[in-house]
């Protein structure tokens, strides 16, 4: 190859009459060669040639191609021009009731296209999703992309962006109409707030609570992925495209391989079932769902698929176990790896991996199941789906009742130490060497315990008698003191 | 439109009696008329056909000169088309391979089925600089590889265009085949 290429550039470089008539001389040979049988070919060049093994070598290598076919070249100039076509921008142009104003975004299947109305009766803008030219619905899928657009646009929710209308252009692609929000996705947003996990969470719940919302109405987004969750100015998520993948799903099943191609690209969020093409419910929410409680929490996705091919990736997602959340954390989360590890570590563990469980059945029943798992998470109660060994179970109540568990350890070992304290007296009364220093007063008060000095409080109010400090303290009278209001403990 | 055409039709003229500025008015009407043409080309094309640059410039050719031009004229249309051609895709493939180095999408291994983005944009580039060289060596085959592969044209439309014979298309294409092949090897493998 480097010696054919070396070959040219001296041809191209020297246009003169000595190099053109050499040039003359290759096109000679090669079609004379041509003429040739095969096994002579090779014979004839030798000789033809002589002592010049360039020219050899450079009609040779020009024969060796010309069994081969061009037809990638032919493919490759099509598939630039039609990509070029697709990205025509359509600005200016009417899509129903509506004038496109600019391009906001490219996905898989469509372009996502600001408008405003055509007739100026509302200011308002939207969104407009154009399908990609291919995307073209058969004459039996438009009936049920009429009855089901209707339940969408039923669907109303603070949390989601509204479906205003869609039909099909005058060429026939299906396009929707849909509220526009002026937003950045939400993993973009909790990296550019700095967001703390808690409080990515609780942006997470919000999600969950407008995903739960659908699937009450039996609506399946079945594409929830961070460029779906716009958050506003204002923190407030809104999902894209609810929906809408389940109406194109039959479309977007009849494209051939390349299409397919397109399509997968964004298999990062898609479930097992919908790889191989299963049932898909709102189990496959779920998982996505888990998904992206993984990202958020671990600023990266729980699988690596960087530079992994279409297939390898269904691979992977149908049969690679995800790691787990406190395994992978690769962004800075304001404390060291060790307390970011531990903070993930356990409950919300469980959760993103029982979220993504392979199989649906395994999964949370509903988004409403694992949203009561990551509210309890934090109120740092017990979550419902998990067990819990004893240790645990102490763990998690004492450090749901800090005060509590503080107060109570802390009375534990007054006590104790009441009961050794009382114990040190009588072992003194026994002893005659102790027994006399408790005559001389002074020296008692040097050589008391240095425990004794923190009860100042019942010291002071020790009523009048033979009793010390100590034995003061264990009788029934000293034990109604320990818990007495204003006592200091 | 029939003002076009009668403009198209009188630039045509123009250039073929040898006036050069011609050309370069006729370009952006070109330009233009193949990118509506190719737009509405493609959203009605059904999937798993490919896109037919011939019937493209034929329409082209048919919205833009008048019907009772000579052929050797619509051959030399079809000589400008292919050329205008060449320039958008390969300046678009230029563009296009520029932002996709930036992006962080999963990338497609090169399959000779699927040729998309990034590989088919780098071989338009690299069909683009083979042609040149060529150009420099040899300048009839390399304009027969441009209107067959930009124009679209048959071999009689390309031996039209060029004046010459059918047969000599057929048997310098054979050359000038191996050549391309030759020099973009790293691609076809």
């Amino acid at each position: 190859m480097a010696a054919s290429r070396n070959g040219t550039a001296c041809v191209v470089e020297a246009s003169n009459g000595v190099e053109s008539e050499r040039w003359h001389r290759v096109e000679e040979l090669f079609y004379a060669a041509l003429e040739r049988e095969p096994g002579t070919a090779s014979a004839f060049l030798q000789q033809a040639c002589g002592d010049d093994a360039e020219l050899l070598r450079e009609v040779q290598s020009l024969l060796d191609s010309s069994r081969q076919s061009l037809g990638f070249a032919h493919r490759a100039v099509l598939n630039v021009a039609r990509e070029q076509i697709a990205d025509l921008p359509p600005v200016g142009k009417r899509v129903g009731a509506y004038m496109l104003q600019k391009k906001l975004g490219e996905g898989g299947m469509g372009t996502v296209y600001l408008a405003i109305r055509a007739d100026a009766s509302d200011q308002q803008q939207v969104a407009i999703k154009l399908m990609q030219p291919w995307v073209r619905p058969s004459p039996r899928m438009l009936q049920r992309f009429t009855t089901e657009r209707q339940i969408l646009a039923n669907l109303k929710h603070p949390n989601i962006a509204g479906l205003l209308d869609a039909g099909m252009t005058d060429d026939g692609s299906p396009y929707f109409v849909m509220e526009y929000v002026d937003g950045i996705p939400i993993d973009d947003y909790c990296c550019k707030a700095r967001l703390l996990t808690d409080d990515r969470l609780k942006l997470f719940l919000t999600v969950c609570a407008a995903v739960e919302h659908a699937h009450e109405n039996h609506v399946v987004h079945r594409d929830i992925k961070p460029a779906n969750i716009l958050v506003m100015a204002e923190g407030v998520p809104k999902l894209l495209d609810f929906g809408i993948a389940k109406l194109l799903d039959p479309i977007a099943k009849e494209q051939t391989v390349t299409r397919l191609s397109q399509r997968m690209m964004t298999l990062e969020y898609a479930s097992p079932e919908q790889v191989y093409g299963g049932k898909v419910t709102a189990a496959a929410d779920v998982y996505a769902l888990g998904v992206l409680l993984h990202l958020l929490l671990a600023g990266r996705h729980p699988f690596r698929l960087k530079g992994k091919s279409p297939l390898e990736i269904g691979r992977i997602i149908c049969e690679q176990p995800p790691e787990a959340p406190s395994r992978t954390i690769d962004f800075d989360t304001g404390r060291s790896p060790a307390d970011a590890a531990r903070k993930l570590h356990g409950d919300l563990d469980h959760i993103v991996l029982m979220a993504m469980h392979k199989r649906p059945r395994h999964r949370y029943v509903s988004v409403d199941s694992l949203s009561r798992d990551v509210t309890a998470y934090l109120n740092e109660d017990p979550l419902q789906t998990r067990n819990y060994t004893r240790a645990q179970r102490v763990e998690k109540f004492v450090r749901r009742h800090k005060a509590v568990a503080i107060v109570a350890a802390l009375l534990l070992v007054l006590a104790l130490v009441g009961v050794v304290v009382g114990m040190v007296i009588r072992s003194r009364r026994a002893s005659p060497r102790i027994g006399e220093s408790r005559v001389s007063g002074q020296v008692s008060e040097c050589r008391r315990p240095w425990f004794a000095a923190s009860f100042s409080p019942a010291v002071r109010m020790r009523p009048a008698g033979q009793l010390t400090t100590e034995n003061w303290l264990i009788t029934p009278s000293g034990r109604r003191l320990r818990s007495a209001p204003g006592s200091g403990w | 439109m029939t003002r076009d055409s009668q403009a198209v039709t009188t630039l045509l003229m123009r250039w073929r009696g040898g006036d050069s500025r011609a050309l370069d008015e006729l370009v952006p009407i070109i330009y233009s008329e193949l990118q509506r043409l190719a737009g509405r080309c493609l959203h009605s094309e059904r999937p798993g056909h490919t896109l037919r640059a011939t019937a493209l410039v034929h329409e082209a050719y048919m919205r833009l000169v008048d019907v009772d031009v000579e052929w050797q004229d619509r051959a030399h249309f079809y000589a400008i088309a292919a050329r205008v051609m060449r320039r958008i895709l390969v300046e678009y493939a230029r563009a296009h391979t520029r932002r996709k180095r930036g992006g962080g999408n999963i990338p497609i291994p090169l399959d000779e089925a699927v040729l998309v983005g990034p590989q088919a944009a780098a071989i338009v580039q690299d069909l683009d600089d083979a042609l040149k060289r060529l150009a420099k060596i040899d300048t009839r085959k390399s304009e027969i590889l441009q209107l067959l592969f930009f124009g679209g044209l048959t071999y009689e439309e390309t031996a039209a265009a060029l004046h010459i014979s059918p047969a000599t298309v057929h048997r310098e294409l054979k050359l000038a085949k191996a050549w391309l092949l030759r020099e973009m090897e790293p691609r076809a493998s």
